[in-house]
């Protein structure tokens, strides 16, 4: 039988239950969902985004999330980013647990373990490409001395830097998510949440992006892709395909 | 049925913005009950005296005592004599009649009081030809002992205004029928009292002054009708003046003939009926009208080109569906038409509600249906002034190509700029409001205290009428009272009622005009004039001659060459006063004291101590006691003078609001602009921030998403007025002092423009602006929702 959570099948050739907690080895998840429920009130009825979702992260993780439109993939994926609190169900962030936090302590935690990459790229228009990365480390509260260093590593990171000084509707769509991409990695965060960051890219442009992503998961960082692609989802190291709220299946490749 | 069409789909336009539209409509409503009020204001001045018929053809005879270089004394009233000398040597003059003051008491069926009222010649009503609605006004003072009265009075000693054959008592118990009443008087009366008792009657002061027609004592009013097609100038009455004092006259008299309709904005003068109205005044409010209306169309045209960025895809759609560029103009135009005769419907119930309680403040009697005409003159003004300022945001609008509606951010760039431009604009003109209403304040703190160079705190005056032991008698037990601090007597003195002048020669033999004062010893202590040098009054005398000793002030000791005040003492005044040559004295010099207003410099004085001529008791009250103590003093006069009129006490600062009544109403005038422009530029504040508000949504989800906290979401909303707040500041900074330079500049004596009105004004502004952006942002709690992140 097929449940969410703790309980759901883990497709590595056979069958089997997944451990609980912990992940692999003994290592503490870097994220850890329970029994996680999120509702949308809309003025006509409420919706059930998310029904009891449970899920282990482990640090330096590759995850892909799968699924329909409207099955709750961003949703979860908001919720790990904590732009969104859960409706009812624990959330913990390195052991921690995040329900009760202030938004004050949650804004902290995001600027300074999480990097998001959207589909939309999420740039603002007013601001050059280097002050939209820049803006990362600002609210991170980084000194300002070492900002232009790092800043110019992560556009060489990405291939952006020549295009340092230009506003992003001067940028192709490509050129726009690595300016993206940039501005996730410029603070060095302990994971990156990526929503579908390929959805507005051509194929070429959208390979590309998805190779500067899983280069930076071989180099250690933790990466959470929700994605549409089948053949993108299947280079993650464990693949949660999502159905009405629920994970239904949690498939981890064999290594 | 297109039309129906059209309004159809505008309303909905409206409604779909509803929360920018009724921002808007109150903005332009409160803008317009501004306006309007101040405009029926400056009818009301424009029209004082008016209600009089002819009363561009009633002349009011005024005497001028001005020798040449000297300052202009000038008196409402003229002797009473001049006016049977015009009657009988100026061909020209068809009618003239007097009115002489007074105040006595009188008593009605509805009880008694001190009133204020007229002798008035028997043929007054052939001059001033007011309505009646009961009696003959052509017969009504031609009999002794009659007197005629307006409706509000006989309301008030009746209750009813059916009084034609009722009598009054006055002064005791001596019977005056009413023969007549008149319609009500309206407020912006120069006439002042509102009833007229027969001068015939023979203890009238009419009479008395008949019987010694060459009396130069400026007594009476004096008004005059000419034959059609007559002339008559000061001159000619002048000379008929001197021909009958046979020119022996010490005093340098002239005439001025005024119009009626023309008095209210003549200089001031002294024994005026009323206070007088001044034309800067007058202008500076229809600037002020004109420029509130300005400020509320700002705004509306700042709230429509806020939406401009949310609107451009409708227009874009619309332009797609094949409407053209003048379809969507007059749609925006129409929009802006519906909202601003919503909002002028709105002001004008405001003004309805709000103008009793401004009456009241003010003692004005402002209408809005006084004058149908004027009152839509004003409306089509308001409505004209929105329609206009629809226009900026309806080019902008329908200047939309059939393409993208964001195809590039240059609009928006251009639309942010003229944001920002109504906004400096908005700010510029709160500002200066907010600068010109402090200075406006601060003068009229100065003139009203600093400037009077002498301590009027809590002073009273009462009106004395006995001589001698009785008055000081009286004094010494008002002192006695619990809450009484200290009391002096003197002539009207610091009233500056009923000047008398005296003339001397200075070293140089320029003729100088004295104010002469009569006080008695413990004046200059209970006011706090300081002595220069010299002494004091030792004591006052009660006879009618000449003082043996005067004490001067300052300007007077200047006046006559003295190069310190101990120069002055010791030695001789010649002067010349009520006919005769004078020689006194000089014992001593005090500091000036400012009598008249802080448009001229004070007055050169000569004080006297002659008793005969006090007719104030000055009374300090302590802090705080002040109830109980009037009503001790009270008790007290009715206990030493049983036999007199009732006590007739005021307030010294009664009076500054007389003297400075124009100045109170410019500064409630700048107060309520001051209030409205905050209001107004509340409401547009919030428009713009709830604009930007949505207009930020994506940003501020995007940096919510990054980590920015609280603070920073505050600070991105507060960005965009930094600049504007400079810039307004800067602007209004400079107008505001090219302003306030000019109206100070009408003063004497004024207040320096200092830092502090910019610095308040400037703080105000940006403590509105925090506030509002506060207030709106809690409200509207800055979305931490991620939903803006994944909208494409």
């Amino acid at each position: 039988m097929l449940q969410n959570g703790l309980d759901v099948l883990d497709f590595e050739n056979t069958l089997c239950l997944k451990q609980p907690s912990g992940g692999r080895g003994s290592k503490m998840p870097l994220i850890s969902l329970r029994d996680l429920h999120f509702n949308y009130e809309t003025p006509e009825r409420r919706v059930e985004a998310l029904r009891g979702v449970s899920l282990d992260i482990e640090p330096g993780e590759f995850v892909a999330i799968c699924g329909p439109s409207g099955c709750g993939k961003t949703t979860l994926m908001n919720i790990m980013g904590t732009l969104d609190r859960p409706t009812s169900g624990k959330h913990f962030y390195d052991g921690e647990d995040l329900t009760a936090k202030r938004p004050s302590e949650l804004a902290d935690l995001r600027a300074r373990d999480i990097g998001f990459v959207f589909q939309s790229f999420n740039l603002i228009d007013s601001l050059s490409v280097y002050d939209n990365i820049e803006l990362a480390l600002l609210y991170k509260r980084e000194d300002r001395r070492n900002l232009r260093s790092r800043i110019l590593e992560a556009m060489d990171r990405v291939g952006i830097a020549h295009r340092a000084k230009h506003l992003p509707r001067q940028l192709s769509g490509g050129q726009q998510q690595r300016c993206a991409i940039a501005r996730a990695i410029v603070g060095r965060p302990a994971i990156i949440l990526a929503d579908e960051p390929t959805g507005n890219l051509d194929s070429v442009n959208a390979a590309h992006i998805f190779g500067i992503l899983k280069s930076l998961h071989q180099e250690g960082s933790t990466l959470v892709v929700v994605t549409h692609s089948p053949s993108q989802a299947d280079q993650a190291e464990r693949v949660l395909e999502m159905i009405d709220g629920r994970i239904q299946f949690s498939r981890r490749k064999l290594s | 049925m297109l039309g129906a069409r059209i309004l159809f789909h505008i309303s909905r336009s409206l409604v779909r913005y509803w929360g920018v539209s009724l921002l808007n409509v109150i903005g332009f409503a409160i803008g317009t009950a501004a306006a309007l009020t101040i405009a029926l204001y400056v009818r009301n001045e424009l029209t004082f005296d008016r209600f009089v018929p002819d009363a561009d053809k009633v002349l009011l005879l005024s005497t001028v005592y001005s020798p040449p270089d000297s300052p202009v004394v000038s008196n409402e009233k003229s002797p009473a004599g001049v006016a049977g000398w015009l009657r009988s040597d100026a061909p020209a003059v068809d009618a003239v009649a007097r009115l002489h003051p007074v105040e006595w008491s009188m008593r009605g069926p509805r009880g008694s009081s001190l009133e204020y009222f007229y002798w008035a010649d028997p043929n007054l009503f052939d001059v001033l030809r007011l309505k009646a609605i009961a009696g003959d006004l052509r017969t009504a003072l031609q009999k002794p002992y009659t007197m005629v009265l307006t409706r509000r009075m006989a309301e008030r000693y009746f209750g009813r205004d059916d009084v034609v054959g009722q009598t009054v008592f006055i002064n005791g118990n001596s019977a005056v029928r009413i023969t007549a009443v008149l319609a009500d008087f309206p407020a912006n009366s120069s006439l002042g009292r509102e009833i007229f008792v027969s001068g015939l009657s023979d203890y009238g002061m009419l009479a008395v002054l008949d019987q010694h027609p060459v009396w130069q004592w400026a007594s009476s009013y004096t008004f005059l009708r000419l034959k059609p097609g007559a002339h008559l100038t000061a001159e000619e009455v002048g000379r008929i003046a001197v021909k009958h004092w046979q020119g022996d006259s010490n005093l340098p008299a002239e005439f001025h003939v005024v119009p009626l309709a023309d008095l209210h904005f003549q200089p001031e003068a002294e024994s005026q009926m009323a206070p007088r109205g001044h034309r800067d005044t007058v202008f500076a409010m229809t600037v002020l009208a004109g420029f509130v209306l300005f400020l509320a169309a700002v705004n509306l045209a700042g709230l429509m080109t806020a939406q401009i960025d949310e609107r451009l895809g409708e227009m874009v759609v619309r332009r797609s569906l094949g409407a053209k560029r003048h379809h969507l103009f007059m749609q925006v135009l129409l929009e802006a038409a519906m909202l601003v005769l919503l909002a002028v419907f709105t002001g004008l119930m405001l003004t309805e509600r709000l103008l009793p309680a401004i009456n009241s403040v003010l003692g004005l009697q402002l209408s809005l249906w006084t004058s149908p005409l004027f009152l839509a003159g004003c409306l089509l003004g308001a409505i004209l002034a929105g329609f206009a300022a629809g226009i900026h945001p309806a080019i902008v609008l329908s200047s939309v190509p059939p393409a993208s509606a964001r195809r590039d951010s240059d609009g928006t760039l251009l639309s942010g700029i003229r944001r920002i431009g109504w906004l400096v604009v908005q700010f510029a003109l709160l500002t200066t409001l907010l600068i010109c209403s402090q200075v406006v304040y601060r003068q009229w703190a100065f003139a009203t205290g600093a400037a009077l160079n002498f301590n009027a705190d809590r002073v009273i005056q009462i009106d004395v009428y006995t001589r001698g032991d009785q008055n000081e008698a009286f004094r010494q037990r008002v002192l006695k009272i619990r809450g009484v601090e200290d009391a002096a007597y003197s002539r009207f003195i610091p009233d500056d009622r009923d000047v008398r002048p005296a003339w001397t020669a200075s070293p140089s033999g320029r003729r100088v005009q004295f104010d002469r004062q009569s006080v008695d010893t413990n004046f200059f202590r209970m006011f706090g004039v300081r002595l220069l040098a010299g002494r004091n009054f030792a004591n006052v005398y009660d006879l009618d001659q000449p003082p043996a000793e005067v004490i001067l002030s300052q300007s007077g000791a200047e006046a006559l060459g003295f190069r310190q005040p101990a120069d002055a003492v010791g030695q001789t005044l010649n002067y010349e006063a009520d006919h005769s040559r004078i020689r006194s004295k000089i014992i001593g010099v005090v500091t000036d004291m400012r009598i008249g207003t802080v448009r001229e410099d004070p007055q050169p004085m000569v004080f006297d101590n002659q008793s005969a001529f006090f007719s104030r008791l000055n009374v300090r009250l302590a802090p705080k006691t002040e109830t109980a103590t009037l009503a001790a003093i009270d008790r007290q006069w009715t206990h030493d003078f049983p036999q007199s009129n009732p006590i007739n006490r005021h307030y010294y600062s009664e009076h500054l609001g007389e003297l400075y009544h124009d100045m109170v109403q410019q500064w409630w005038a700048f107060g309520m602009l001051a209030v409205v422009g905050v209001c107004l530029s509340v409401l547009g504040l919030t428009g713009l921030s709830m604009y930007l508000a949505r207009s930020q949504t994506h940003e501020m989800a995007i940096r919510n998403a990054l980590g920015a906290k609280s603070w920073d979401i505050f600070r991105l909303r507060l960005t965009p007025f930094v600049k504007p707040l400079i810039l307004a500041n800067l602007a209004a900074g400079l107008l505001s002092w090219l302003l306030m330079t000019l109206w100070l500049g009408s003063f004497k004596a004024h207040v320096s423009l200092d830092a502090s009105s910019f610095i308040n004004a400037g703080a105000a502004t940006v403590f509105i602006t925090l506030v509002t952006l506060t207030v709106h942002t809690l409200i509207t709690s800055p979305a931490r929702s991620s939903r803006p992140l994944h909208l494409n």
